[in-house]
């Protein structure tokens, strides 16, 4: 299990994650779960140009990412997983890949159909659906924006008890 | 008129880089440095789609959505995506373009610049001053030598912008910021070392109580390094310790 | 001290609200060229109250504190321009030499920069609608740029009023209950301020470093450290 970090982070690979989280957690390879990017050169391009040379990232569909879990899971050193929204995400803990797992919030902004719950995060009802599927299928979901923030569990964010 | 056919002046350009200055100042949790970007990016976005109100408006409500990065490298992308715009780059592309970007800028400033550049200059100017230095001369070689990098920066940053477009993504991956910024941690971290020490020592020696020294160097050594292994509390510890500091004095005082 | 020779007159006080409004503007707004930070602007509130040397020193305190808290992203931070000149000025009033003075500067310094970063947040809170709604500024691009400069006055408006707010009673504060002699228990007031500055180093030295790499470093910086102190050259 060498992947120890799982995020949902519209901004996918940027300051807060690879200064904040990666240098404090030494995270030496990044899974990136999008479709699109998954298709996209120039976008991998821009995306990874934060990353030291050292580090490696991996841009991978939801499906290559179910179908590759164990062999991302299983590499040397340690690695983060991001997701820019709450539905990738929540079809890995469909998939039963996260039963063991916790799931960190990280960045939602603010859009018409998504409302604030803290300054970092916005949920739209169908992010709270995604949420809630998520929370019972891994070791829970709490949100923090750094390693130093506070961290919130999902309950004080959106009611988990249907 | 406008789009691809339009010659953007010199003026054009240092009105926009100038900008870039005040790029954070309505920064907020919506949008974050969204209107910001078009604030800066105006000054192109009017000579680009000049006599064409509708097109003016509309990369104007492209530039304000969410858009988050390095202040200094915003600069960057205020010059592509005003190439982006004088190119005629379909909205979509632009949208998406916009979307990747603010990850890399955040990424490579906030780790050369607030990461790396910044502390070492401070610390610079600190080390300058405990040795002997006058306090007006640190603080003006801190921001000399801070504002040299600062500057420069900000003109990289626009001057490659401009030039790339699109392709700023292969001229950020593994540029000289990075390269520095891999370079400058372990200088920092000797830095921050020696001139916490220092300035203990200069505060101890200012003070006419008896400390026994090699028991505090001690305990010194060991709350850095059990803070270095859990910065969390260790910086609550720390500020825990200098809030108690007075209050043990003031205590001290009123019981004699 | 008496009330009679505090240095903080009318003139003074102007001064230094007027810089506090530079100071609260520079480290986001404008134009970030870092006077924000506590190493300067307490130097230029120890200046005002006719002692920078002083001044830098509890800046130079605040910034080992600060250094642990770099401005990733939306990340809170210490906001410590107003608040180091508030810091810088009070131990300066004081004469700039009694330790327990020291002590209390740099702790109001650390309060009153957490307190300007609620202050940040509100103000970041009130941009939301100076900006909005979009669609209008977006027509209008010249109402964007008065709202946008708008928003930059008002954080000036904000370190302005930090320091109006907080100068004189911090003063009086430091100048009045503690700046005299050695207290019973200064030894461990001054070892709890020595072991914070370490703890706080170690926390900022992981800060800078790329992974849980480079401890050792930080115990070198300080055998370095502590040659230069046994060398004389402090």
């Amino acid at each position: 299990m060498t992947l120890i970090l799982f995020r949902i982070d519209e901004r996918l690979l940027h300051g807060q994650v690879i200064v904040g989280w990666g240098m404090r957690l030494g995270i030496d390879y990044y899974v990136v779960v999008d479709d699109d990017l998954s298709t996209s050169d120039w976008e991998q391009d821009i995306y990874s140009a934060g990353l030291a040379d050292r580090t490696e990232v991996d841009f991978v569909s939801v499906a290559d990412a179910v179908e590759r879990f164990q062999e991302m899971d299983s590499r040397d050193g340690r690695g983060a997983l991001l997701t820019r929204g709450t539905a990738e995400m929540r079809s890995l803990a469909e998939a039963g890949l996260l039963s063991d797992r916790r799931v960190n919030l990280g960045g939602l902004h603010g859009t018409d159909c998504r409302r604030r719950v803290l300054t970092y995060v916005h949920l739209s009802p169908a992010d709270e659906q995604d949420l809630k599927a998520i929370h019972l299928k891994s070791n829970g979901v709490t949100a923090r924006d750094l390693p130093v923030g506070r961290e919130v569990g999902l309950e004080d964010l959106v009611d988990v008890v249907e | 008129m406008g789009g691809a056919h339009v010659r953007l002046l010199r003026s054009d350009h240092l009105a926009a880089w100038s900008r870039t200055f005040a790029i954070q100042g309505s920064w907020n949790y919506s949008t974050m440095v969204g209107a910001g970007i078009a604030y800066a990016v105006l000054p192109l976005l009017r000579r680009i789609h000049a006599g064409d109100p509708v097109r003016l408006r509309e990369s104007v409500e492209r530039s304000m959505r969410p858009f988050n990065g390095h202040p200094y490298l915003c600069a960057m992308a205020v010059a592509a995506l005003g190439r982006l715009e004088q190119d005629e780059v379909d909205p979509q592309t632009i949208e998406k373009f916009r979307t990747a970007l603010r990850g890399p800028l955040g990424t490579v400033g906030d780790r050369a610049v607030w990461g790396q550049w910044r502390p070492i200059c401070v610390l610079v100017g600190t080390l300058s001053f405990l040795l002997g230095a006058s306090a007006g001369w640190s603080a003006v070689a801190f921001l000399v030598l801070y504002n040299a990098g600062h500057v420069a920066v900000r003109v990289w940053a626009y001057v490659k912008g401009w030039q790339a477009g699109l392709e700023v993504g292969r001229l950020l991956k593994g540029a000289w910021l990075e390269r520095w910024a891999e370079r400058l941690w372990p200088v920092n971290i000797l830095l921050t070392g020696g001139v916490a020490l220092v300035l203990a020592d200069v505060v101890v020696s200012q003070s006419t109580v008896p400390l026994a020294s090699v028991a505090l160097l001690g305990m010194g050594a060991i709350g850095a390094l059990l803070a270095f292994r859990f910065p969390r509390q260790g910086g609550r510890a720390a500020a825990f310790l200098l809030v108690i500091a007075p209050l043990l004095w003031l205590l001290g005082g009123l019981t004699g | 001290m008496s009330w009679s020779e505090l240095s903080l007159g009318p003139g003074t006080w102007i001064l230094a609200v007027l810089a506090g409004g530079v100071l609260g503007m520079d480290a986001v707004s404008w134009p970030q060229v870092m006077v924000s930070r506590p190493l300067v602007s307490a130097t230029i509130g120890g200046w005002l109250l006719g002692n920078p040397a002083a001044g830098m020193l509890v800046g130079a305190v605040l910034e080992i504190y600060a250094l642990r808290h770099p401005p990733f992203g939306a990340a809170k931070y210490p906001d410590t321009g107003p608040a180091g000149l508030v810091a810088g000025a009070s131990y300066a009033a004081s004469g700039g030499a009694a330790m327990g003075a020291l002590l209390l500067s740099i702790a109001v310094g650390w309060g009153l920069a957490w307190i300007g970063t609620v202050t940040v947040h509100v103000r970041r809170r009130l941009n939301e609608r100076i900006m909005s709604p979009a669609g209008v500024l977006a027509a209008d691009p010249g109402l964007l740029e008065q709202r946008h400069r708008m928003a930059i006055w008002l954080d000036a408006l904000r370190g302005a009023i930090l320091v109006a707010a907080f100068l004189v009673p911090s003063v009086l504060a430091v100048t009045l209950v503690v700046g005299t002699g050695p207290s019973s228990l200064g030894r461990y007031a001054i070892a709890s301020l020595v072991l914070g500055l370490a703890a706080s180093a170690g926390a900022a030295g992981r800060a800078s470093a790329f992974g849980v790499r480079g401890w050792p470093l930080i115990l070198v910086g300080a055998g370095l450290g502590l040659l230069l102190v046994w060398g004389g050259l402090t």
